[in-house]
This record gives C-alpha cells, structure tokens and sequence, in this order.
C-alpha cells in the first residue's frame, strides 16, 4: 500500500506542476489563439502542401530493427538461464541469430539498404 | 497586471534575434553579430523561434517581401530594427530589445495582425520518378534569403525528393539600387589597392583571416558545433576591432584541425575538380568540403605572421581575394554561384547545407558593380 501511496503522491506533484505551467502561460500570453502562419521557407512561399510520402529506405531499416527487436525479445529470457543450461543454450541462441542475419545479408547485397 | 509585466520585461532581457541581411550590408551585419554575441543572446532558427527581427543594410523589393513574410510569421510578443550603418547598430538593438518588454504595445501588435494566412489553398505535390523504378513527391523547398548561417541575398531553389536534391538553381536576391554602394567588405584591401590607394600587407591579412572565420563560423554552425563557432565569430571580431590575438587564434586552428568527427561528417561531399577550380578562378574551392575548410584553417594560421607587416599591398591585377582571384572579369563568388548548383545535387539536404557553407559565396561581390574593370554579374531579382 505504501508504494501506492507515494506513486499517487508522485503523480499528484507532476500534475500540479503541469497545472502551474498552464496557468502561468495563460497569465502572460499576448493572445489567446494560437498564430496560424505558412510554413518557414526562408521568406519564399510554398509551391505545394508539404504532406509528402517518405522514401522507402525508412522502411527498409525499421523492419530490419522491428525483426531484430522480436528477437531481443527471446533474449532477454534466455540470458537469465544460459549460464544454468551452459554451451547447449548459447549454440542455440547463435543459430537463431544467425538465421535472421541471413535475412539481412540478403537484403543487404540486392541493395535494399542503400542509402542514396 | 505587474506580475505579467515583471515576467515580460524579465523574457525581454533575453530576446532571440533573427538576422535578416541584404547584401552590401556586411558592415551592419558584423556590428549586430558583435553587438549579439557579446550580450550572449543565441540567434533564432527562424521566425517561430524569434523575439527580435534584425534587418542589416538596405534589402531590395524582393527581398524586402521576404522580410515581410518572416516579420509576419514571428508570434508576439515580438519587435524589429532596421539597421543601414554600421555606428548606430548596437543603439538600434537595444531599441528594439526595448520595444519587447512594453506589454500595451505587443496586444495591440496582436490585435492588428491579419489572421488565417492561405493555409489550404495549396496543391498536393506532384510525382515524378526517382531511382530505383519508384515515383516519389516533388517538393520545391527554397533555402532561401533569410536563413540562419546562410550567405546574405542567396536564394538556393531545390527540387528535393525524399530529401535527395534533384535539381538546384541558384538565385539572386540584391540589395537596393536605389542607395549607392560600398566595395565588397571581404575583398575590400585588394580592391582599394588595384585603385591605386595605400594598403598596408597587415591590413589585407587580418581581412583575409577574419573573412575565413566568418566563412568558418557559419560552417562550424551548420555542422553542429555552435562552441566552435562562437569562438571563430568571437576571433573575427577581435581582429577586425584590432584587438587580434594569435594565440588565440592558432589554438583555435589546432583544434579544428584535430578534429576527426568533423572530418568524418565532411568528408566526401560537393568534390569540386581541381583543375575545374584552376580554370575559374577560384583555387580555394577545389576538392571536398573537408579540404575547403582545412585550407581555411591554414590560410588563417599562415595570415597571422603577417599582421604586423607594415610594407603596401602590391595592387597586382589580378588579386588573390579571400575567395579566389579579383579582377579576371566574373567576381570569384558570381563563379562559385555558377558552380553550386551542380555541386549540390545528388546529396541530401543536410550535405547540401555543408556544401554551401563551405564555399560560401559573398553575394557582395556579385552584386557591386566595381569588379576590378569587369561586367557586372547579371542578377536575377527574385521572383517566380
């Protein structure tokens, strides 16, 4: 129960003090709406909306670290009970490892990650 | 209300300021940075970011709506200076770091600003190829006018794809031609002794070092190493106040020079062929970005043994300006502006940013029209 205690303790404090920002930003705030303003193009207007679509070599890396990412997942466990289990656990973990490298390798010489 | 103002004037001691120069006011520009720095202010990115708008010299029509549009995008409180001398220029500011701290004064500021600029009357971005089989969307992004650690007057209009740069042209914003105009400040030791004046050889290389510090500045920034940075602004300032100092100096040239992060960032961008640079004029450009700021810093550390000389400055014809040759018929700069186009494309916006750093064209140059006896580049005012 303690533990609760001070966690609601602790959040009761952070809100007050957002709460405390928001009300000195409204004491000296100029206006009360926000400005609506153009994009920042070093003085020139825009030609066109700025929502455009990403080059897919973003996607290419973050489904390498998501792929990656499940497989810190399995290791994080495994890294509690290899020293237990011994030379067994840690052939297995790099088998693993080495299968999802295989991906990448391939990915990697048919130039999916090339950068520009 | 008192607390309001007590917290409005305590803001106001500290403002942002957002340097918006046009070119022939190097002068002005110097005085605001020195006036800027030695109260510790940090200058604004842009307009979202600025308390103070610092207008440096006498822009033209162009470049006067472009001050306008960034005037009109800064958020109150907020209060500007037009600044033409370069005397009056740390009175000016201070006028205007005044103006912030009035409270009356900023809502009725916000009371008169037009509201809801033309926010959604823009079209989509059109598609075009791009490598690789795909079609990505074009978007035309300016570096433009006013810009922090940019070229004074240069407007750098980029067709960027997924933040590649596809196509760069390089434009032109000049300064008033209504007010008469001074020599470049940069080149001004060797112009004024091809005309026949007395020029002492120290003169010229403190001209010269404090010419690549500025260059070195404003690179140093757009590398992400603002420390560095201050310190080169700060030993620009010393040497064309007079108050130089070599120590200072050398260290700071050892230590740039030793740093291998830096090195690693610059390495292989905007290759300039050497003797494509030969052939225009404009030897210190040649090579990478690694090699133009490296060759700075040797040229600095060299102008220091020659500060005291007292003996005049040959006026040979042609000169070797801090940015390449004076006098072959094209300012050195009205070439590098030639060359950046092709130099920037391929790279990515941050590289691209790198490149024109170090080149640093003075736009002075390419819009004064005493060239040693050549024509005078062809500007292109603005515009779309």
């Amino acid at each position: 129960m303690d533990s609760f205690v001070a966690a609601l303790a602790l959040l009761a404090v952070v809100t007050g003090a957002i709460a405390g920002l928001y009300a000195i930003s409204l004491l000296v705030t100029v206006a009360r709406d926000p400005l609506r303003v153009e994009p920042f193009l070093s003085g020139l207007e825009p030609a066109e909306h700025a929502v455009s679509r990403f080059h897919v070599r973003w996607y290419a890396v973050t489904m390498i670290f998501l792929a990656f990412d499940m497989e810190m997942i399995f290791m994080y466990p495994w890294a509690l009970v290899v020293s237990a289990i011994g030379v067994k656990a840690v052939v297995e973990m790099f088998l693993f490892l080495g299968l999802l490298f295989v991906g990448v390798l391939y990915a990697w010489r048919e130039g999916a990650l090339r950068w520009t | 209300m008192d607390l309001r103002e007590r917290l409005l004037c305590g803001a106001a001691g500290r403002p942002r300021p957002l340097i918006a120069v046009a070119p022939g006011g190097t002068r002005v520009r110097l005085a605001a940075e020195r006036t800027v720095r030695t109260r510790g202010w940090v200058e604004a990115d842009g307009p979202a970011d600025a308390d103070l708008l610092l207008v440096c010299g006498h822009p033209g029509p162009e470049l006067a709506a472009a001050v306008e549009r960034v005037w009109a995008a800064m958020p109150g409180p907020r209060a500007r200076s037009q600044m033409v001398r370069a005397q009056g220029a740390a009175d000016l500011v201070e006028v205007g770091r005044r103006g912030l701290a009035d409270w009356p004064a900023a809502r009725a500021d916000v009371a008169d600003r037009l509201s809801g600029m033309r926010i959604d009357g823009r079209p989509m971005a059109d598609r075009a190829p791009d490598r690789d089989g795909l079609k990505l969307d074009v978007l035309h992004l300016p570096l433009g006018p006013i810009l922090a650690d940019w070229p004074a007057g240069l407007a750098l209009r980029l067709v960027v794809q997924g933040d590649i740069v596809q196509e760069a042209e390089s434009e032109v914003f000049a300064g008033s031609p209504s007010v008469g105009r001074d020599r470049p400040f940069w080149s001004e030791s060797w112009l004024r002794a091809a005309g026949g004046e007395r020029v002492t050889a120290g003169d010229a290389a403190r001209r010269r070092a404090a010419s690549h510090l500025d260059g070195l500045g404003r690179l140093l920034s757009v590398a992400g190493w603002p420390d560095a940075a201050t310190t080169a602004r700060g030993l620009r300032d010393g040497l064309l106040t007079g108050a130089a100092s070599s120590t200072g100096i050398h260290r700071f040239v050892r230590r740039i020079d030793r740093s291998r992060t830096l090195r690693w960032l610059t390495d292989g961008l905007g290759v300039l062929d050497d003797a494509v640079a030969r052939k225009h004029g404009v030897p210190g450009a040649a090579g990478d970005v690694t090699a133009r700021w490296r060759r700075w810093l040797a040229e600095t550390g060299a102008c220091v043994a020659e500060f005291d000389r007292d003996d005049p400055l040959p006026g040979q014809t042609p000169a070797v300006g801090p940015r390449g040759l004076l006098g072959i018929g094209q300012a050195p700069s009205a070439t590098l502006l030639d060359l950046l186009p092709g130099l920037v494309v391929g790279s990515d916006l941050a590289g691209a940013r790198l490149i024109v750093a170090s080149l640093d064209p003075d736009l002075d140059e390419v819009t004064h029209s005493d060239q040693l006896g050549g024509e005078p580049a062809p500007t292109r005012d603005g515009g779309r």
